[in-house]
């Protein structure tokens, strides 16, 4: 096999020179443009897709300066970049933007909480006992099959309008990722792991401690991640709807009041927030399963 | 053949096995029942299993059920036709180019960032809240696992194809009608079942959100909340689900029937 792609690559016909670049780049076909050029050192890559990476925005940004300096979108719908800026920094120094975060956040965490440690320990039985598993997958599978929405009138219902119902709402949008997650994460574990711990002779409990857990670590951190994405997204559905405090709140408020400036400042925290928290999973992950990437090294 | 055959009950385990399924919801069925027949929880909170069913009925036969899932479904189709499409157009564009990828990709992460309810606010602002609105909030949404699997598909095209078509000296046209689209096509399947089951997540959040005089089941599930009619959320939740589960079987049993193909190969090289 090697011997006959050595002679192809030898061949000198640009016809297939042109190949050997498509092979080289995966598909990306035609000309290589100047500033992809293969030269300079890997510094200068770097910073050429840096460099990539914000043409797009800054084009977008000069369109929406531009536009709103020839007046072709109403200020209202779309105020200037340096007035939307402004009301950003305005809302950071008075502080409502810090009071209403924190009271978000503290929904969110109390929601995370309870919906993964819930998923975490629906998972794991499911997936430790197959008993739990029939009986109770195909009924956990198909409430899942309803969109996280769709309990919010009955949560409503059932739970009021006050800080229950919002947690409640917020903790079935980690609970899902996380059972999901975990279970899978437990099914994967390698057979020889477990061969291992059986000639060590392991109790039940050092199993899951020792083997099972650290080996589902990555994929429940993978629910970790989607279900605290979930959460983020559904304390500001849940806030709009119902509620007179926090981000979600402010976002829908300044909407009645028609200050886009306001509302485009939330989306952007909104945002911020949400891929800072995202990171610091990341950051966790990466610490805690430190172990991982030592024994890939060596 | 056989495999297929002996399907439905899988290593030789008794049909009594799935019915295991049904012990959990059955129980909590004669939980509800109890609870509900003898008030244990005021009516208002839990109505009778029977009068659900009969909500139902009514629903059904006063044709409010078929009309407010048309006008979801509707929705749901334009969002997704939109929002796929355009989440295959750009995923391939980058995928095509790796410029265009490093200039598409940061812009679309950093967006992502974003969860899709933010931009509720913004999008009643410009749009307002009638069915356009809608449509664009549904589209954003499923374009984002189109993209994000049709860029995975084409980036993990493994090298020994391309190798292959370098041999059998392929033009570009072909290279992608003969290679590149068909081996990533299993993922691009997958971002467009999550495409399609995302957008049936987010009709109901859209009409939640953006209430007005349309009826669509999101409607008529808010609708009966604020009037108190447990029965109606009850039905809609279980009409919610169940579309939900029949889109998704739907487009897998579309994906296994286009991509059979790929299981007869796996087959023979196995």
């Amino acid at each position: 096999m090697s011997n006959i792609n050595s002679a192809f690559l030898q061949k000198p016909a640009s016809r297939d020179e042109s190949f050997v670049r498509v092979v080289a780049s995966n598909g990306n076909l035609g000309k290589r443009p100047w500033f992809r050029a293969r030269t300079g050192t890997a510094l200068a890559h770097f910073a050429r897709d840096k460099a990539l990476a914000f043409i797009l925005p800054a084009l977008l940004l000069v369109a929406w300066e531009v536009g709103s300096r020839m007046g072709w979108f109403s200020s209202v719908l779309l105020p200037s970049p340096e007035r939307t800026f402004g009301t950003l920094l305005d809302l950071l120094r008075s502080g409502d933007l810090e009071l209403s975060l924190k009271i978000t956040l503290g929904r969110v965490i109390a929601g995370f909480l309870v919906g993964s440690i819930a998923g975490f320990v629906v998972g794991a039985a499911m997936a430790l006992f197959k008993s739990v598993d029939r009986y109770a997958g195909p009924f956990f599978h198909a409430l899942r099959q309803v969109p996280i929405y769709g309990w919010m009138p009955f949560l409503i219902l059932w739970l009021g309008v006050g800080e229950v119902f919002k947690v409640a709402f917020i903790a079935v949008g980690a609970f899902y990722p996380l059972v999901l997650n975990t279970y899978e994460g437990i099914k994967a574990v390698s057979p020889h792991h477990l061969e291992v711990a059986s000639v060590f002779e392991y109790g039940k409990f050092k199993l899951f401690r020792k083997v099972i857990f650290p080996a589902a670590l990555p994929s429940i951190f993978t629910g970790i991640r989607f279900g605290l994405g979930h959460c983020w997204m559904l304390v500001i559905g849940a806030e709009f709807l119902a509620s007179t405090s926090g981000i979600g709140y402010l976002m829908a408020w300044s909407r009645t009041l028609m200050q886009s400036d306001v509302v485009i400042s939330c989306i952007f925290t909104v945002g911020a927030i949400g891929f800072l928290m995202d990171c610091l999973i990341r950051g966790l992950e990466h610490h805690l399963l430190r172990w991982r990437r030592f024994t890939l090294s060596s | 053949m056989m495999k297929s055959l002996s399907l439905p009950l899988r290593f030789g385990q008794p049909a009594v096995h799935y019915g295991r399924g049904f012990l959990l919801p059955l129980i909590l069925l004669a939980a509800w029942w109890i609870v509900a027949r003898f008030h244990l929880v005021s009516a208002l909170l839990l109505p009778k299993p029977e009068a659900v069913v009969a909500t139902f009925v009514t629903l059904f036969q006063n044709n409010l059920l078929w009309s407010s899932l048309e006008c979801s479904l509707e929705l749901v189709v334009y969002g997704f036709l939109l929002g796929a499409g355009g989440g295959l157009l750009f995923g391939t564009l980058m995928g095509m180019s790796r410029t265009l990828e490093k200039m598409g990709m940061p812009l679309f992460n950093v967006i992502r960032q974003v969860p899709l309810v933010a931009w509720i606010p913004l999008l009643i602002l410009w749009c307002g809240i009638g069915q356009p609105a809608k449509i664009i909030f549904i589209a954003v949404g499923a374009s984002y696992p189109v993209v994000l699997n049709t860029l995975a598909g084409i980036r993990g095209v493994p090298k020994d194809y391309l190798e292959v078509a370098h041999v059998f000296q392929y033009s570009r046209l072909k290279l992608w009608k003969r290679v590149l689209l068909p081996a990533a096509l299993p993922s691009i399947f997958t971002g467009i079942r999550l495409s399609l089951s995302k957008s049936w997540t987010m009709v109901i959040g859209a009409e939640a959100f953006m209430a007005n005089v349309s009826t669509g089941i999101g409607n008529l599930m808010v609708e009966g909340g604020e009037q108190f009619r447990m029965d109606v959320v009850i039905v809609c939740i279980i009409v919610i689900g169940v579309i939900g589960l029949a889109m998704n079987q739907a487009l897998r049993l579309f994906e296994r029937h286009f991509l059979r193909w790929k299981s007869g190969f796996n087959v023979e090289n196995a």
